[in-house]
């Protein structure tokens, strides 16, 4: 026994002279009990919606593919009271798409506040957002969540009617290759390569992409986009994360009036537009609820269209017909520089603080169009924003925002948000707010100069009133919200009152001998409805969602005025007709069988007119999508799927001439990981 | 005695008897005496050798537990020596002749085996599936139990019956060590509840695995498993299974403040204390044979309240949670 001991503690020594490693292919205590980086920190983790002062809609990744959608303004008729207008062949841009809440709006909805993983994809020239010139494709987004109502505390001016916050895929979350390609009528030609890799302290993704159409029908106004973007997510340490996004895109756009209609003032052409973006973020976590970040971000956008004209008729200097007399320039150069700071901070168990300050600075060069004869025509705007979330008792929730800004063009003004939010028990809540939202002009409507030289002669067409102030919405609302308690079922009830004021319009000076028309604050409204949204993942596959808007409209704008030597007259005219009655939306998803999901999308909206012509009224339409998609098997996810849109009948959703009928498409999706 | 007597009567004077069966009771107190001074050296004998993977930290909090509790039974008479892997590589098995060997940590219950002892070995600060994989390596020699790190999967499905009672399908990622956990789990929630596992052989695999497991769950639960306990692989759990609205049932503090949202897990003071008292059962008793290798007496129960409400999950509070937890426990 004795020798077999040491013999064996002999063994023993010898196993311990070699490097014993606990077993790197088992677990060990250091997994049970060490420290682990804050992962979900405060600001992944978005208020629950119980808790929200304000209705909040999420389009996630399973109702985008459901939609059928093939361009992203697309995706909004899912949202309870948002309409989407497609114009073409509008002077002012080539095919501006409207995305409006409760109406109200031209073809540049400038109503709303519309953010890229937090960054504002607004345009600061003309308003609105440039849908057609995004770097970004329908597959790179994960979610949108959309804040329905002046969001001012938090989201800053233009947050006016509504918040929309497009957040994009991360890396992890679509690792490896995928390609798409798209075919459709219309000579629709859509290609996507997207690719993520995951590392320890490094997640990038880069997605190239292409897409061209030939528009609608009867006008010129084919497009082709190519774009290109990369984001980039890194963790120094455990408290310390840097994102870094960086896009391009841009293409040529077709543009001008149908030959046989043949202006001589918006020949045929083809009109350039590119643009990029860089975006930096830095996040450091300080604890579980309690985060500091700073951003900055710059968006440059280009467009270039200028030609020679002839001007048809009135103007007294114009030469005769069939002589180009003048030079449209168009073109237009854009650039937004941003700075943010916030800091998220828990004061005591029952109160949360957001709060921080912006600086931007947008600047835009048409010194021989737009912003004749000016450098560049530039807004500096600070902004200090705070919102506190307070909690007295588990069934209270009291939200108290408040952002004070100053800017360049209309000076100071304040943005309070109050929200208060009773739990009823087990999923329902009962929401009662109010909040006050601005609209900064946009630089056009501030500093318009758009002059013509005809003949040497500079004529005005488009000029600003001076001493603008921003537009302002006093909104009021009560809100219900039941969440089921397996999360699978949730109806969410909206009345609202918006009171808006100083609507900025651009009528025409009647006396005026070239037409001019001049911004101006000049137009009020009142909206009164109820919103009804409705959802329900039956499980697996399946899921139907079901929005309702009811909105009633009364206001008036200027629509024309005379600046006579006594003053000037204006003529007013109602803004009821320009926020529909009824807007409605069914989206339905379930599984035929193993592999194929079949969906259908719905959408009926009132008739409704847009601000360029009020009496234009675009008829109430039906639109109806289908959509059948085919899981091809494989570790990559991928698919074919096809697409029939508008089959409910060709339909009109802007101005009577730019139609809508049947479209067709296949999409083929291929992973490879 | 008595043939002795009765042959030294005839032998011996009687006053010289007197003297004998005076040194004879002389000699009897003395083995007494010896006897009791024997048993004094054995009450030290009472002896028990911990031995840490390491220094600081868990091992240190986890010993003094231990300590201060073998010193508080003070009826036993138990005294714990700590004794470094350097220690032990010179040979303190031999110098000391301990009761039991508590090896704290895996590579100390790696070393502490391999080593061949004597006397009984329990494992402390170990997962189940090292320890397993220990013995396996090591094979049968001296005597062996363990008290794990993690809890048994009844104990943590009972966590889930408490904290979400309408939970119906749970989800679940493990790699290629932990797969007796995955056997366990099939056979405990046959019939209570739909289970959604994948194994993940890997780091490649994670997020697919993911994805499919997540779809209509209930609740995840956390396995630790060295494929899937990476930091960066943690941290997309974390997030994927947040996106997809569910819950994360970890294995330890430290994954509860990273975003899980509730956590069943042993301190190393309480896994200190548990330690204590089976030693004291042992020197109580006098047997010193080890009790079959089990989960941690003690627990503590923690909701990360951010991610819980961030999900809309009302949960109860951690007290109600430990007093329904242990409610359910004594009914077993």
């Amino acid at each position: 026994m004795r020798a077999m001991l040491t013999a064996g503690s002999g063994l023993a020594l010898g196993l311990f002279c070699l490097p014993v490693w606990a077993d790197p292919g088992m677990p060990n205590e250091e997994d049970f009990l060490g420290e682990l980086p804050v992962v979900l920190s405060a600001t992944r983790l978005s208020q629950p919606r119980s808790d929200a002062p304000a209705s909040i809609t999420v389009i996630d990744r399973a109702m985008i593919e459901a939609s059928g959608a093939q361009s992203i303004p697309e995706l909004f008729r899912l949202v309870p009271g948002f309409q989407v207008g497609h114009d073409t062949n509008d002077l002012l841009s080539a095919d501006p798409i409207a995305v409006t809440y409760h109406g109200l709006s031209n073809a540049f909805a400038r109503g709303m506040q519309v953010l890229v993983d937090g960054r504002s994809i607004y345009s600061p020239d003309f308003g609105g957002v440039q849908w057609h010139s995004l770097a970004l494709d329908v597959d790179d987004i994960e979610r949108i969540e959309i804040i329905r109502g002046p969001n001012g505390a938090a989201y800053g001016v233009n947050a006016f009617m509504a918040v929309i916050n497009i957040i994009t895929r991360s890396a992890a979350e679509s690792r490896g290759l995928a390609l798409r390609a798209t075919m459709g009528t219309n000579g629709e030609r859509q290609s996507l390569v997207r690719y993520g890799a995951v590392g320890t302290n490094l997640d990038m993704s880069v997605s190239i992409g292409f897409r061209s159409d030939e528009g609608h029908g009867s006008f010129f106004d084919s497009k082709q986009l190519h774009f290109a973007s990369i984001r980039g997510e890194y963790r120094l340490n455990d408290r310390d994360t840097f994102n870094i996004n960086l896009g391009q895109g841009g293409g040529p756009h077709q543009a001008g009036a149908h030959p046989i209609a043949a202006p001589l003032d918006n020949p045929m052409r083809t009109v350039q537009r590119d643009g990029d973006y860089q975006q930096i973020m830095w996040r450091r976590v300080h604890s579980t609820d309690s985060e500091t970040r700073i951003q900055y971000y710059r968006n440059y956008h280009d467009y270039r269209d200028a030609y020679w004209a002839d001007l048809i008729g009135a103007t007294p200097l114009s030469l005769p017909d069939g002589i180009p007399e003048t030079i449209i320039n168009q073109s237009i150069v854009v650039e937004r520089q941003d700075i943010e700071f916030q800091n998220i901070l828990r004061l005591g168990s029952a109160w949360r603080l957001v709060w921080g300050f912006e600086g931007r600075w947008d600047a835009a060069r048409a010194p021989q169009g737009w912003f004749y004869g000016m450098a560049a025509a530039t807004n500096t705007l600070y902004r200090a924003f705070s919102n506190a979330e307070w909690q007295p008792s588990k069934r209270w929730t009291i939200n108290l925002g408040l952002m004070g800004e100053h800017n360049e063009s209309t000076g100071l003004g304040y943005s309070p948000r109050i929200g208060l939010n009773y739990r009823l028990g087990t999923g329902r809540t009962l929401r009662a707010s109010y909040s006050h939202g601005q609209r900064t002009p946009a630089l056009l409507e501030r500093y318009a100069n758009a002059v013509l030289l005809i003949a040497g002669t500079p004529v005005t067409l488009y000029n600003s009133a001076p001493g603008m102030r921003p537009e302002c919405i006093k909104s009021y609302e009560i809100g219900y919200l039941y969440e089921s308690d397996s999360r699978r079922s949730s109806i969410d009830i909206r009345l609202y009152q918006d009171i808006i004021d100083d609507l900025i319009v651009y009528p025409i000076d009647a006396l005026s001998p070239f037409f001019t028309a001049t911004f101006m604050n000049g137009g009020f409204a009142n909206i009164r409805g109820a919103e009804f949204e409705w959802r329900w993942r039956p499980g697996g596959r399946g899921l139907l969602s079901f929005s309702y808007a009811y909105a009633e409209q009364t206001g008036s704008f200027i629509s024309g005025y005379s600046n006579t030597p006594l003053g000037a007259t204006y003529v007013w005219t109602s803004t009821g007709a320009t926020t529909p009655r009824h807007t409605l939306n069914l989206l339905g998803a379930w599984p035929m069988g193993e592999r194929t999901t079949a969906s259908l999308n719905l959408s009926h909206v009132s008739p409704m007119a847009w601000f360029e012509i009020v009496t234009n009224v675009a008829p109430a339409y039906n639109k109806l999508d289908v959509r059948v998609a085919h899981a091809l098997g494989g570790e990559g996810g991928s698919r074919i799927e096809f697409v029939a849109q508008n089959l409910a009948g060709t339909f009109t959703d802007f101005t009577k001439g730019v139609t809508f009928d049947r479209r067709y498409y296949v999409v083929l999706r291929m992973g490879l990981k | 005695m008595r043939s002795l007597q009765a042959r030294g009567s005839r032998l011996w004077r009687p006053g010289l008897r007197r003297v004998a069966g005076a040194l004879a009771t002389l000699f009897n107190c003395l083995f007494i005496i010896a006897g009791f001074s024997a048993s004094q050296v054995h009450a030290a004998d009472n002896m028990i050798l911990i031995v840490p993977s390491a220094s600081g930290g868990a091992y240190v909090e986890f010993t003094d537990s231990l300590q201060s509790a073998l010193r508080q039974d003070g009826g036993n008479r138990i005294e714990a020596v700590i004794v470094t892997l350097a220690q032990l590589r010179n040979g303190a098995l031999d110098k000391y002749k301990p009761r039991m060997i508590v090896a704290v940590g895996t590579h100390a219950t790696q070393a502490v085996l391999a080593s061949r002892p004597g006397a009984p070995v329990l494992a402390t600060l170990i997962p189940r599936v090292s320890y397993h994989a220990i013995l396996l390596q090591t094979g049968a020699g001296s005597q062996h139990s363990a008290i794990f790190l993690d809890h048994s999967i009844e104990r943590r499905l009972r966590l889930v019956a408490v904290a979400l009672p309408r939970a119906r399908q749970i989800a679940a990622l493990a790699g290629s060590a932990t797969q007796e956990i995955v056997t366990e789990l099939k056979a405990a929630v046959s019939g209570r509840y739909r289970l959604r596992v994948r194994t993940v052989h890997k780091p490649e695999m994670v997020d697919r695995a993911l994805a499919s497991v997540l779809i209509d769950s209930d609740i995840f639960l956390a396995v630790a498993d060295p494929a899937i306990s990476e930091q960066h692989i943690v941290r997309n759990m974390l997030l994927a299974s947040y996106r997809h609205r569910v819950p994360v049932l970890a294995y330890s503090a430290g994954l509860l403040r990273a975003g899980a949202t509730i956590a069943l897990y042993s301190t190393p003071t309480q896994l200190g204390r548990h330690t204590a008292e089976l030693v004291s059962e042992r020197a109580r008793s006098g047997r010193w044979i080890l009790p079959r290798a089990q989960q941690p007496r003690y627990y503590k129960i923690g909701v990360n309240g951010h991610v819980a409400r961030s999900l809309g999950l009302n949960l109860p509070s951690e007290a109600l949670l430990m007093k329904r937890m242990q409610a359910l426990e004594s009914r077993q």
